[in-house]
């Protein structure tokens, strides 16, 4: 019997448990099937510390850490946080890229009985404060030292800084007297922890930021439950094991850092550490290190074709090679599975609200080529125990075949925006019937065929991916907006000069006094690098669509018109510095 | 033009930045004056303007990062065109 279209998706009031559960205290019980016995992510790295402690943990910089030196060096950091006050299920801020401090600084939150949340330190201030706000303590490498003023210094209650690798703070303003600093030799002297302080599974594990339309950036809380539930999963799809050598190429305030991180941990396997140019062409990375297990945005892997370093059988010690975070194309598919001739494929998808993935599809070789569609890749079926249905423009699920914006819910879909009620309503819903369930609405469009397998079409909105990054174009609307104090700006996802690659091209009113340099100082002020338009458009008549809105599909296909004629291509003067 | 000199002037350009601070022993990446996007533009630009394939397979990043680094690798690359030829 045909279900009857629901009128509206029924949303959820938001109630007094949205915004931050479990800080300090156990939280209301979860609505969703809890696993039960779901591991913590410290007692997934503890486990594989106490089996392997002679085996490498973490190469990072050339060197090689054990999983006891890794484990004794965080249980001092744990230490130190519980030294601190900070209570268990309260957020520890890791201050820091991918170094030393930043791995052993995560492994020594959750170590800790906290949350962890990570601040990139090249990430503009006025970011940065607003991602730290419910933060104390705070994990801080050398490099960082320069931006740690300027957070510290709009902090409202002391803060703990912990510093692996900082020797010792040296002489600080009295304007910084108030917060306390624990450098490396008072970390020395610390007795490390004997046993974590266990999480709860509604305590949260890690709060990551995602761009907002409203141009703030969103924050998502994912539980120690709906990692818990992610990380069984994936111990059972991959069968890693100790001998295993994973790369680690995902920023850490990408979700997909966290399956590098624990998958690998967890398996007592080791981590190896791309430094940031090396992800640019990691061929040589990956034959250097002998990696059995790649993970990257499809970006990398398309970059890797264009520097033609996806030869057949570039990468024979690979036997995993997993992709997620935008549309995998077939043509890069096939390059890296004849480069990578010995390695099982996967493409995975799934929102930072899903916890880092939430549906596979495996690659079977030339099989799979009939089942993609406009050259991607599917992102295949969810995982076991999480569901998948489809709604259409009306509200009503889509039974069968079909296309419809993709909702999730299972026990990896979190429960709820970083305070933000009103976020959270509108895209954390109940369906009628169907009261016990909550879901999430992705935005994307996806269809399903008729095996049930998952398509990714496209986004009904003005959210991007840009190398597997998330971003809602309205964001940097709003930044161009306030860099030229002119309602007249939009950013459109544009052609680059490389052919076919893409990037965000700021279109403004050509009026604009103040220069394009001055324009994207701006922008660096209020975005962080990634969201930075690349280059800057002057426009002499913006186009506006039928509601009276600048019409960002118009300028989009013109940019792509003089993309296309050669003599119009170096019109435009002013690139933006790039980082 | 020397492959050096090209070099240069694409990244003076790209980058947007006074010829002075481009020198020929800035680290490019670390200076941000080359990104994953502007590695491919350069490769691209240099394979087109001096007639040579860049064998990149076996590059580190980490060595090869200034304006002489790159100018050698074209170098090399050219020779090894040449002996191909020959």
């Amino acid at each position: 019997m045909a279900q009857p279209p629901f009128p509206l998706f029924l949303r959820r009031a938001p109630s007094a448990a949205d915004g931050h559960p479990g800080v300090g205290k156990t939280s209301p019980a979860s609505e969703t099937t809890c696993s039960g016995a779901a591991l913590t992510l410290a007692e997934r790295f503890l486990r594989s510390a106490e089996r392997f402690p002679e085996r490498p943990a973490l190469v990072i910089g050339g060197k090689a850490l054990t999983y006891a030196a890794l484990h004794r060096r965080a249980a001092q950091i744990a230490r130190a946080i519980l030294d601190s006050g900070c209570a268990r299920g309260e957020l520890v801020g890791i201050f820091a890229q991918r170094s030393h401090t930043a791995f052993v600084g995560i492994l020594g939150a959750v170590m800790a009985g906290c949350g962890y949340v990570p601040l990139n330190p090249s990430f503009p201030t006025a970011r940065l404060r607003s991602m730290s706000e419910g933060v104390n303590v705070l994990i801080t490498e050398p490099q960082a030292l320069d931006s740690l003023d300027a957070l510290l210094a709009a902090a409202a209650e002391p803060i703990t800084v912990i510093g692996p690798e900082i020797e010792r703070f040296g002489p600080l303003p009295l304007s910084l007297s108030r917060h306390r600093f624990v450098g490396a030799d008072e970390i020395d002297t610390l007795a490390p922890l004997p046993e974590a302080r266990r999480a709860l599974p509604d305590d949260i594990a890690y709060l990551l930021f995602t761009s907002g339309s409203t141009g703030a950036p969103k924050g998502v809380p994912v539980l120690q439950r709906n990692v818990g539930a992610y990380l069984d999963h994936i111990a059972e799809r991959f069968d890693l094991g100790p001998d295993d050598r994973a790369s680690q190429t995902f920023e850490l305030t990408f979700d997909l850092s966290v399956h590098d991180l624990f998958a690998t941990w967890q398996a007592g396997a080791s981590l190896c550490v791309l430094s940031s140019r090396a992800v640019f062409a990691p061929a040589r990375f990956i034959v250097d290190h002998g990696l059995t297990v790649w993970f990257s945005v499809p970006s990398v892997a398309m970059m890797m074709a264009r520097l033609r370093l996806l030869r057949p059988g570039a990468f024979p010690t690979l036997r995993l090679a997993l992709f997620c975070g935008e549309a995998l194309p077939l043509n890069t598919l096939r390059l890296w599975s004849a480069a990578a001739p010995n390695a099982r494929v996967e493409n995975l998808y799934g929102p930072t609200e899903a916890t880092i993935a939430i549906t596979g599809f495996r690659w079977a070789g030339e099989t799979s080529t009939r089942l993609c569609r406009r050259g991607i890749v599917p992102i295949g079926m969810p995982f076991p125990g999480q569901r998948a249905e489809l709604a259409d423009e009306r509200g009503g699920l889509v039974s069968g075949s079909g296309r419809g914006e993709l909702l999730l819910a299972g026990t990896q879909v979190t429960t709820g925006y970083w305070r933000a009620p009103d976020q959270t309503a509108s895209r954390f819903i109940r369906l009628p019937g169907c009261p016990d369930l909550q879901w999430y609405r992705t935005g994307d469009i996806v269809e399903r065929d008729e095996e049930g397998c998952l398509h990714f079409v496209g986004r009904a909105d003005s959210q991007i991916k840009l190398n597997g990054n998330r971003i809602e174009l309205q964001e940097v609307d709003a930044a161009l907006r306030e860099a030229t104090g002119s309602d007249l700006a939009v950013s459109v996802l544009g052609p680059s000069a490389e052919d076919g690659l893409r990037a965000i091209v700021g279109c403004i009113d050509a009026a604009i006094t103040r220069d394009d340099a001055a324009v994207l100082r701006r922008c660096a002020e209020l975005l962080p690098a990634y969201m930075m338009p690349a280059r800057l458009h002057r426009v002499r008549g913006m186009p506006l669509n039928i509601n009276g809105k600048i019409d960002r599909a118009a300028l989009a296909q013109e940019l792509e018109r003089i993309a296309c004629t050669p003599a119009e291509q170096f019109e435009d003067a002013n690139p933006a510095p790039r980082t | 033009m020397e492959p050096a000199a090209f070099i240069k002037d694409f990244v003076i350009r790209r980058a947007a930045q006074d010829a002075h601070l481009v020198d020929d022993d800035v680290d490019l990446f670390g200076a941000g004056l080359l990104d994953s996007l502007g590695l491919l533009e350069l490769i691209s630009a240099i394979e087109q303007r001096f007639d040579v394939v860049l064998d990149l397979s076996g590059i580190d990043f980490e060595q090869v990062s200034r304006i002489g680094d790159f100018a050698a690798l074209v170098e090399r690359s050219a020779r090894a065109c040449q002996v191909d030829q020959a």
